[in-house]
């Protein structure tokens, strides 16, 4: 089974224009799709839109495995008075979990957000349900900070959102 | 300038001119510290902003009629409904008031008119408020109108020179019946 083999380097790298076509892959999968706020059936000209058409404040990172992208995270920096805190969101391709893609991804991200971009705060959302996920983000320092009732429709159904925030160590004690 | 008992209250939509006194509202420093504004905004970039929302933000200006015959608008409310398709069912509230008519019936009334507006005619089944802690007058109004707490955002944004945490509440339309009742009157 393709999950038990060992994984060659994971590469992480900013996400380029040539990506999409990767990316449209990872989020063609119904479990992933699951686990993110995307919907089903996207066009792909969306996705190579979207991919190639990055916002300024939108820090967009890619895993690569053997020259395929599978993995990507998105870090969006907030403005006014919010531009200390950004949201993040990412998502790993179907056969690619559970196999250190996330957290090379997320180690990635906190060094861009902390140690680059002067980031104090980072907050994200994730299912209740999603125990490999809430695992990883707790693993990186991420709290819960309170369950958002109904805050996604779900394969037919409202689903509950946990929000999450990792603040900068050396702030987490500052006044 | 207070507004007199006599003055009666017009909850309405935005006319193209309101901007300006929307903008005269966002330059007064009690209303922006509760805001997620910046001081000092430029009145081009507030017009552009202001004038002409977008077709997903639904926007309620309060009005005073004077004895005098003159209007004045006291406070405004932004339903901004979340774009992306899986969470058009949810709209975030703000809501924003002259010092003058803070706590009064006039904001109650305002708010209870951007509830019918979300959840009797755009069929909002989430509306979501986010406030600073410190705000405990909000946080009260909103208690009062079904919003309960749900997330506490720690160093949620800057508030006059200091990081100030925030607080998520939010109003479930189909959980207003009895549960709603309920709460109030406890």
């Amino acid at each position: 089974m393709s999950k038990e083999r060992s994984l060659p380097e994971i590469t992480i790298r900013g996400v380029e224009a040539d990506d999409w076509e990767d990316i449209a892959e990872i989020q063609s999968a119904r479990d992933v799709i699951y686990g993110t706020l995307q919907v089903p059936y996207k066009s792909r000209d969306a996705i190579r839109e979207r991919t190639e058409n990055q916002p300024s404040n939108m820090h967009g990172l890619v895993a690569v495995v053997d020259g395929q992208v599978v993995g990507l995270l998105g870090l969006q920096v907030g403005t006014g008075r919010r531009a200390h805190a950004a949201s993040l969101g990412m998502m790993v391709h179907a056969d690619f979990q559970g196999r250190g893609v996330g957290s090379a991804l997320m180690a990635a991200a906190i060094d861009l957000a902390e140690n680059w971009l002067a980031i104090s705060r980072i907050e994200l959302e994730v299912y209740p349900d999603n125990a490999p996920a809430l695992a990883l983000y707790e693993k990186f320092g991420f709290e819960r900070e309170g369950v958002l009732r109904e805050f996604a429709f779900r394969d037919g159904r409202y689903v509950d959102s946990i929000l999450m925030a990792r603040l900068r160590p050396e702030d987490e004690t500052a006044p | 300038m207070c507004v007199s008992e006599s003055s009666s209250l017009i909850i309405r939509g935005q006319n193209s001119d309101d901007w300006e006194s929307l903008y005269a509202l966002l330059s007064l420093d009690e209303v922006v510290l509760n805001t997620a504004e910046l001081p000092y905004a430029a009145e081009e970039a507030f017009r552009e902003r202001f004038a002409n929302p977008p077709a997903n933000t639904h926007v309620l200006i309060a009005e005073t009629g004077l004895p005098s015959g003159r209007k004045r608008i006291v406070g405004a409310a932004w339903l901004d409904i979340q774009p992306r398709p899986r969470q058009r069912h949810m709209a975030r509230l703000t809501l924003i008031v002259h010092p003058d008519v803070v706590g009064s019936p006039e904001e109650a009334r305002l708010l209870e008119a951007a509830l019918d507006l979300g959840e009797g005619w755009l069929g909002l089944r989430r509306i979501e408020a986010l406030v600073f802690a410190e705000d405990a007058r909000a946080l009260a109004l909103l208690r009062a109108h079904g919003f309960e707490l749900e997330a506490t955002l720690r160093r949620h944004a800057i508030r006059a020179g200091h990081m100030a945490d925030g607080c998520l509440l939010a109003r479930l339309a189909h959980r207003q019946g009895e549960e709603g009742q309920r709460e109030q009157g406890a």
